[in-house]
């Protein structure tokens, strides 16, 4: 194959422009899958990513193209996820790639991550092809969106090219321009060999399989391969490309993107962002690799069947070897038993971890309120401690300082949401920083914010009073000194670990009455008077009692009232085993379910 | 010679309670006849060829007073066919007040009826509304009064509290109107909700507030403390009787003695098995219509539903928690020890701890019987528990 026919690309878009869709015409053009085969959004093959309509895994593809000049080209597409929790997916792909095709929908302008992606692409130096989508519908304003693509990105107004990824509509253009704009990859075929793994995902017969873009040198199936992060050695059992299906090759050379089945049964042996050489005459170096990506968000995970820990164990581990951002460590809790510690890019992605393993695993998960990474000073050692649990934060008086990460945020907006969308912003401790009008009738708001405040529902909030016309973009700015205390939860004076939670000291009283009245309905009443009560330190901050229980008798039981009296005390003999003992007090495991539940809403 | 009790299922109302969720029927008044003739046979063939001795007997319901005597008087004459009945047996009838009048009384006093329970339920005109009861307390008075006036004194009343819509005041009142008509017993309940019944429904809908149960508890204990002002002995959970008027059917399922249940859907206890009967009347009648089959193992019929055998844990278990139902007496060591060859503290040692010491259960003098504490009345579900 010649390397400079060759064309590696992505797609990238703001969420549910059309990629995936765009992905599937670029498929049939290039008869990679016949109209028979094809389907919706083929990329999109997880069950998940098909009910949701959303992409969370990047995926590659390898396509065969005859262009206009008669020759022919070999086209490696990278199809990314557009929601904010995987840009990571996004940054890693673009690693592979010497182009990217922009794609923004006709009806909804540019959105928060069609520039966050944007950006993400020109840092990586690729080449920019920005494309209208779904031009087929009424709303659609190609010629404006063509015009706010020009103003905001600064790439000409023409060369923006108007499609109907799903009518098909002038994808063969998408394909020209690939051709003739993306440059050819670089890399010498006959240097040592330098791939870089920036996917993978775990198959039961074949091992680890490294999703690779060679940079340097090539390979053949018949050479051992050495994992330069800790030397391990192996023949890989095959390599090949996705046609989307994994088609095995005799070899991969410089500049092409494929896979290494390589055989491996431990994820740790071959991890996304490791550089894959040959065993004889490796490279010297290894490449740069990615940047470790940092969980931001962090929950309990329990099983709501404690006999499902070890099963819930088994699936983490195997979620995580195609989900590099999932971390997880073994937790105990009094009220939940014994669970994991979990830390997640962001609120979408726990929820999709969460209903993988639901699904997928058939587990039953109660999940604890998300809690940021918070850093903790010590007085007067000025040790400063990372702590994920509130369970972990150190005793009051010994706290100096409590700082929690901020977010820096963009807000992509139409202007006539300004008003509810400050309100919204100041309400969440925002600190606006400033605003651009990229175009008429569009605003940019710039502020920071504790992520803390963004994880509650910050996202459908700002949907639903900006009609779903807001998008919001964030990454890290930095930690920041808050008056944050620790929320405890008391039944019968006891501490609930599972219910703990660090809140921002104006917060903390409404949301103490909230937790305390939801539990005080929630937990049956028993022999004795039980306070559950809220408190910052000693002091408590809202407080209510489950009365005593005073009486609990079967008035009647005669001669055919046996059996079914017996069978009553069976079923309630069986649901106290089910209950959980704090302290003296049997609380129903729905109870503390429904209360973490209330952090849903 | 063995000795049991009878329980006769009669599946016949005029009109269902709102709260009521027993197995009656109010449109099969047409089969009583062959109802009768079914009954027949079923004591019959469950008695045949044993040496049975009734000491006491029981027509529940349903509105057994629906029956007339000449339907009655069949089932007593195989009643006397099939068993030795005890000297002074108990016999029993549930009555609802308005079906009764003298003559019909007397009628059932001939065929050997000793004791009348009157379903009373409330002596306050709204609360008889809600329970959808269609008679007046005058109702109850007139029947109790002619009973008395013929020789029929061993009576029962029922009523019911936790009614939604009742007070501690009304409740009282009921008690008071319930007391003034001198029965010897009484029988007091607290109102459960069952699925299935109008009353859940109105619940569900928001027709009437869900009854508190701290109300509930005032109301007992007010019971507890008035009753026994006026001379009468708290027996058992539910139930007050002036000295030598306990029920003497009712005790045998106390004592978990062993009884036969005749009739749709009645419940049964001998031979080591708990046992059923089919509810539906028409298939009760059918089924023991159907006179080829071979005899069953006592105490099954042809309209036995559904039964099983009792391990002994079971009939340990059940000797216990029905036994600790009567608050005086309480579940005597002595008896267990004869049944089961082994003692209660040797039974049931770790649980006997555990609720001593929640002060739920104590043991009487010289401990001969494990009895409820009283603040174990209020909460015996909670006893009940640790035993099953
Ligand atoms: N009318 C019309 N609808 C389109 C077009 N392209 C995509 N869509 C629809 O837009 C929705 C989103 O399409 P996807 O291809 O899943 O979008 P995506 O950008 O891959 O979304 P994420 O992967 O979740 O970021 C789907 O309902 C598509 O059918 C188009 O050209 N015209
Ligand atoms: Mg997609």
């Amino acid at each position: 194959m010649d390397q400079t026919k060759t064309r590696n690309f992505c797609i990238i878009a703001h969420i549910d422009h059309g990629k995936s869709t765009l992905a599937d015409r670029l498929l049939q053009q290039t008869d990679t899958v016949s109209d028979r085969d094809m389907q919706e959004q083929l990329l999109d093959s997880m069950d998940l990513e098909r009910e949701k309509g959303v992409t969370i895994k990047a995926s590659a593809v390898h396509m065969t193209y005859t262009a206009d000049d008669g020759e022919q080209y070999y086209l490696n597409l990278i199809d990314t996820p557009g929601h904010v929790d995987f840009g990571y997916e996004v940054s890693r792909a673009l690693q592979g790639c010497e182009g990217a095709i922009l794609v923004v929908d006709a009806t909804q302008g540019i959105e928060a991550q069609t520039l966050a992606n944007l950006y993400l692409a020109l840092e990586a130096d690729l080449e920019i092809i920005p494309v209208i989508n779904k031009i087929d519908l009424p709303a659609a304003q190609p010629e404006l969106v063509a015009e706010e693509v020009e103003s905001v990105i600064g790439i000409p107004a023409e060369d923006a090219i108007p499609i109907s990824a799903k009518m098909g509509t002038n994808i063969r253009a998408v394909l020209e321009a690939i051709v003739n704009q993306v440059p050819s990859p670089g890399g010498d075929p006959d240097k040592p060999l330098q791939a870089l793994v920036f996917d993978s995902h775990y198959d039961a017969y074949k091992g680890v399989i490294a999703y690779v873009r060679i940079f340097e040198g090539g390979l053949n199936r018949r050479n051992p391969i050495k994992i330069m992060s800790n030397g391990v050695i192996t023949d890989p059992i095959e390599i090949g490309f996705f046609m989307p299906g994994m088609v095995p090759q005799q070899t991969l050379a410089a500049g092409q993107v494929g896979y290494i089945a390589t055989g491996l049964k431990e994820v740790r042996e071959c991890r996304v962002g490791d550089t894959i050489t040959l065993k004889e005459g490796p490279a010297e170096e290894p490449l740069p690799g990615f940047l470790a990506v940092k969980p931001m968000v962090f929950a309990g995970f329990y099983p709501s069947n404690n006999e499902d820990y070890s099963e819930l164990r088994d699936a983490l581990d195997k979620l995580q070897l195609n989900d590099a951002a999932l971390m997880f460590e073994p937790e105990t809790s009094t009220a939940l038993s014994f669970g994991f510690r979990c830390g997640f890019l962001g609120m979408f992605h726990m929820e999709i971890i969460q209903e993988r393993l639901e699904r997928e695993y058939d587990l039953d998960i109660i999940a604890t309120a998300p809690s940021v990474r918070y850093e903790v000073v010590i007085r007067n050692t000025e040790e400063v401690v990372s702590i994920s649990s509130p369970a972990d934060l150190p005793e009051e008086g010994e706290i100096e300082e409590i700082r929690e990460p901020w977010m820096h945020v963009q807000v992509f907006t139409p202007e006539e949401y300004y008003g509810v969308l400050m309100e919204l912003i100041m309400k969440r401790r925002g600190e606006f920083v400033g605003q651009e009008y990229p175009a008429p009738g569009r605003i940019i708001f710039k502020f920071d914010i504790p992520l803390a405040e963004l994880i509650v529902d910050f996202y459908d909030k700002l949907k639903s009073v900006s009609r779903g016309y807001a998008s919001m973009d964030y990454d890290f700015a930095g930690y920041r000194s808050s008056d944050l205390v620790k929320l405890d939860v008391l039944v019968n004076k006891q501490p609930v670990d599972a219910l703990a939670m660090i809140i921002h000291r104006e917060a903390a009283y409404h949301r103490g009455q909230r937790l305390v009245t939801e539990l005080k309905n929630r937990i049956p009443r028993q022999m004795f008077e039980v306070p559950i009560q809220a408190s910052v330190g000693k002091r408590v901050v809202s407080r209510a009692n489950v009365k005593a229980l005073r009486k609990d008798v079967l008035a009647k039981c005669y001669g055919g009232d046996v059996s079914r009296k017996r069978k009553l005390l069976e079923k309630q003999k069986k649901g106290k085993k089910r209950m959980k003992m704090i302290g003296n007090v049997e609380v129903p495991q729905e109870a503390f379910m429904a209360v973490l539940k209330l952090n849903e809403d | 010679m063995e000795a049991v009790s009878l329980y006769i299922h009669i599946p016949f109302c005029q009109y269902r309670c709102s709260y009521c969720d027993f197995n009656t029927y109010t449109s099969l008044s047409d089969l009583k006849p062959a109802y009768t003739d079914a009954l027949v046979r079923e004591i019959a063939e469950v008695a045949a060829g044993r040496n049975l001795i009734a000491q006491t007997i029981f027509f529940g319901g349903g509105t057994p007073s629906l029956m007339p005597p000449h339907l009655l008087k069949k089932i007593f004459e195989q009643i006397h066919r099939s068993f030795t009945l005890m000297p002074e047996a108990e016999v029993t009838m549930e009555a609802n007040p308005e079906t009764v009048d003298k003559d019909y009384l007397t009628a059932v006093q001939e065929l050997g009826v000793n004791r009348i329970s009157f379903g009373a339920q409330s002596a306050v005109a709204s609360e008889l509304a809600i329970l959808g009861r269609e008679h007046t307390f005058e109702t109850v008075r007139t029947a109790v009064s002619t009973a008395q006036a013929i020789g029929l004194t061993n009576l029962n009343i029922d009523l019911i509290y936790g009614v939604p819509g009742q007070t501690l005041e009304s409740w009282r009142s009921s008690l008071e109107a319930a007391v003034a008509l001198a029965t010897p017993h009484l029988s007091l309940y607290c109102l459960t909700i069952e699925p299935g019944t109008p009353m859940q429904r109105w619940l569900h809908g928001g027709e009437i507030e869900p009854p508190d149960p701290d109300l509930a508890a005032d109301q007992y204990e007010f019971t507890c403390e008035f009753l026994e002002r006026h001379g009468f002995e708290h027996y058992e959970i539910s139930n007050w009787a002036k000295p030598g008027f306990s029920s003497r059917h009712n005790l045998a399922y106390w004592y978990n003695e062993n009884y036969l249940g005749f009739g749709a859907g009645a419940h049964g206890h001998a031979a080591g098995t708990r046992y059923a009967g089919v509810r539906q009347p028409r298939a009760y009648i059918r089924r023991l219509t159907d006179n080829e089959h071979s005899p069953l193992d006592y105490p099954l019929s042809a309209a036995t539903a559904d039964h099983t055998r009792l391990s002994t844990a079971e009939q340990m278990s059940d000797t216990v928690i029905m036994g600790l139902r009567l608050l005086q007496e309480g579940a005597t060591d002595k008896r267990f020890r004869e049944r089961f060859n082994t003692s209660l503290p040797e039974a049931f040692g770790e649980t006997l701890s555990q609720l001593y010491e929640m002060g739920l259960l104590a043991w009487s003098d010289q401990q001969q019987a494990l009895k409820l504490t009283r603040k174990g009345w209020f909460l015996s579900n909670q006893v009940f528990r640790h035993f099953v």
